[in-house]
């Protein structure tokens, strides 16, 4: 689990464009739509699109995002469940 | 009080000047990595600036450029924001073309398919509520331009226009703005001034 | 005085305003199903031509269509400008790289070759495009600088934005349902609109109405998400309002966005209840269309001049039962009104928001 949580983050911080963070600024249960890290609504979108492409894993709407997308804990227990790559 | 000659600024991937001055060249070719050093130059704190397309982070950057020569106040629903280009978006729209060819379409990425997305990016900075149009035309119309700005000022509808073109297209990248308010649209001379500018 | 008139309309409802009007006033659409790009992904509902006319050749139809409703002996070229209104123009020249034809600028050289105004010039300000269009010609006009202008305004359904729009998981799954409590998104739809705007009424073989100007306002809040507090629409209606020397009350109908996404369409209303005007007659055309993006604005207008010269404010199709967080006065069968003043606003991608207000000539 510890080393998906740290591919992870190297994910997110390239996917979503992040250049100004480093995989340090991710601890693990820090709240990715918070004022600390700040992600949006389209980021949102392209987590979901990263989910599918990188590992298989499809939420049932976008508004599962909202629990799924809640911390890097949350995203790799859900990946850990649902993946199919 | 107002500048006797407009406030402008001018980038390209070799060199940035305000107000005719170049600030600094490069020998370096790459349009983004140009723009992130600029960005640094300016030592910018906008996080956003990095998720932004090639033809916003050009517009971006030369507001800000413009800022360092020009108090631009900040909630402001009185400063107009005018672009022009040929290209469009299209930097953004190949990007998002072979994506959606390869069956894996980006939000991130079509988003910046609208050419007026980097007045929104500008707005949301500097909180502008005020007017704005991106234009597209094939060279800079200059007369039209001059009769744009007089629809704003004879009707009321900004006290000073940030106008110019933003070009990212095929590697290049070009960026012309200038800071007109109204006391320089009466001059006439500053109107010369800003034809050759252009 | 400045005058709009000559309008016409190219849907897949009809090649003319009267045949788009006539649709309309029958509760008819043609948003059906199509199939996906990917077979796996569910159907898209889109309003579509289903013909071979090439994007740039509809849109000449459409202005020879409009000049029929002009004297032309009383139409001075050279003191008419050209604006035309579009987000993506023949993008799906891309899938060709055909570069050169894909360009907005190219459609409007190509409309100058056959209608000889003295300058051409495009507006691209997303799903605002046609109000920008139509402010800009009322400005001109305004400060003298041109008499007349045409102002022509056209967008594709294609794959490009269906594919974009499906990313932002903002297509319905089923038809549109602008303002309703179980809206799910949006129908794209594709048009064409043509119209002069004049300071001469002579131009003009029906009777125009008459154009107020508007306004266009940032919401700078966020590129894609609206601004909760309807920031944009707000100002932009409201300075609107003041370029027409009106005030909200004198306003008897909206011609508005609703494209039936939840945020839209909730933004919108905000900004209706903070302008005082949740009890002004109100619609979105959008389930009879579909979203026309670039050529919304000026298709939604001269809908709106069918609807004040005919005192009828038309149902917004798809809409049975209210949703949005503040009240506003929409409704799913035609009402009979007096209409003399108009506002027509909309909201796109950047955060952008236009008004401008149109009144009855009498």
């Amino acid at each position: 689990m510890e080393a998906l949580k740290e591919t992870l983050k190297q994910q997110i911080i390239e996917h979503l464009n992040l250049e100004d963070l480093t995989v340090a600024d991710f601890p693990d249960n820090e709240p990715l739509f918070g004022d600390n890290i700040g992600l949006d609504s389209i980021d949102s979108l392209e987590l979901i699109v990263l989910l599918e492409n990188e590992y298989g894993a499809k939420l049932s709407s976008p508004e599962e995002g909202k629990q799924v997308f809640h911390s890097v804990n949350s995203l790799a227990e859900f990946i850990a469940a649902n993946r199919t790559k | 009080m107002t500048n006797a000659t407009p406030t402008y600024c001018h980038i390209t991937n070799q060199h940035y000047t305000v107000n005719g001055k170049i600030v600094e060249n490069t020998t370096a070719v790459d349009a983004q990595e140009w723009l992130k050093t600029i960005y640094t130059n300016l030592s910018l704190d906008y996080p956003k600036f990095y998720k932004m397309d090639g033809l916003s982070k050009t517009g971006f950057i030369a507001v800000e450029l413009l800022k360092t020569a020009i108090n631009l106040p900040s909630d402001s629903d009185d400063i107009a924001v005018v672009f022009v280009n040929k290209y469009a978006s299209l930097e953004a729209d190949l990007a998002h073309q072979e994506l959606i060819e390869k069956g894996t379409p980006s939000p991130a990425i079509f988003v910046y398919t609208l050419p007026n997305i980097v007045l929104g990016e500008i707005a949301i900075r500097n909180k502008w509520y005020g007017e704005q149009q991106f234009f597209i035309k094939n060279e800079w119309p200059e007369e039209l331009m001059h009769k744009y700005i007089l629809t704003i000022f004879e009707l009321n509808k900004a006290s000073q226009i940030i106008i110019g073109s933003v070009e990212y297209f095929d590697t290049r990248m070009d960026a012309k703005l200038v800071v007109i308010t109204k006391e320089h649209y009466r001059n006439s001379d500053v109107l010369n001034e800003i034809k050759t500018i252009f | 005085m400045i005058y709009l008139g000559a309008g016409n309309i190219i849907s897949p409802l009809g090649s003319t305003t009267s045949e788009n009007w006539s649709s309309m006033l029958r509760y008819e659409s043609e948003i059906k199903a199509y199939d996906s790009q990917r077979s796996e992904d569910p159907k898209l509902f889109l309003s579509r031509f289903n013909d071979a006319i090439e994007f740039n050749h509809r849109i000449k139809q459409c202005i020879d269509q409009s000049l029929l409703g002009i004297e032309k002996e009383k139409l001075d070229w050279a003191r008419t400008i050209l604006i035309f209104s579009s987000t993506k123009a023949d993008v799906e020249q891309l899938e060709d790289r055909n570069i050169e034809k894909a360009l907005l600028d190219s459609t409007n050289q190509f409309i100058l070759k056959h209608f000889p105004a003295a300058q051409g010039i495009t507006v691209s300000n997303a799903c605002i495009s046609g109000i920008t269009a139509l402010i800009l010609a009322h400005d001109l006009i305004a400060t003298k600088q041109y008499d007349n202008a045409l102002v022509v305004a056209a967008d594709n359904c294609s794959t490009f934005v269906s594919e974009g729009f499906k990313s932002f998981y903002a297509i319905a799954p089923s038809f549109c349902k602008p303002y309703d409590v179980n809206r799910e998104g949006i129908n794209l739809g594709e048009g064409v609109a043509s119209a002069f705007v004049s300071s001469n009424l002579s131009l003009f073989k029906v009777q125009p109405v008459l154009l107020h100007g508007g306004a266009s306002a940032n919401d700078a809040n966020h590129i894609s998400g609206p601004s909760r507090t309807g920031e944009g629409l707000f100002r932009a209606t409201a300075r609107a309002l003041k370029q027409a020397n009106k005030k909200a009350s004198d306003i008897d109908y909206i011609s508005a966005h609703g494209t039936a996404t939840r945020y839209n369409d909730d933004m919108e209303s905000v900004a209706i209840e903070r302008l005082g005007m949740q009890k002004t007659p109100l619609n979105s055309l959008k389930g009879y269309i579909g979203h026309t993006l670039g050529a919304a604005g000026l298709i939604e207008t001269l809908i709106a001049v069918e609807q004040m010269k005919n005192d009828t404010v038309l149902a917004t199709k798809g809409f049975e039962e209210a949703g949005t967080v503040q009240e506003i006065n929409v409704f799913s069968t035609h009402q009979h009104k007096k209409i003399n003043s108009v506002l027509k606003n909309g909201s796109g991608f950047g955060g952008c928001n236009a008004a401008i207000i149109l009144e009855k000539l009498t």
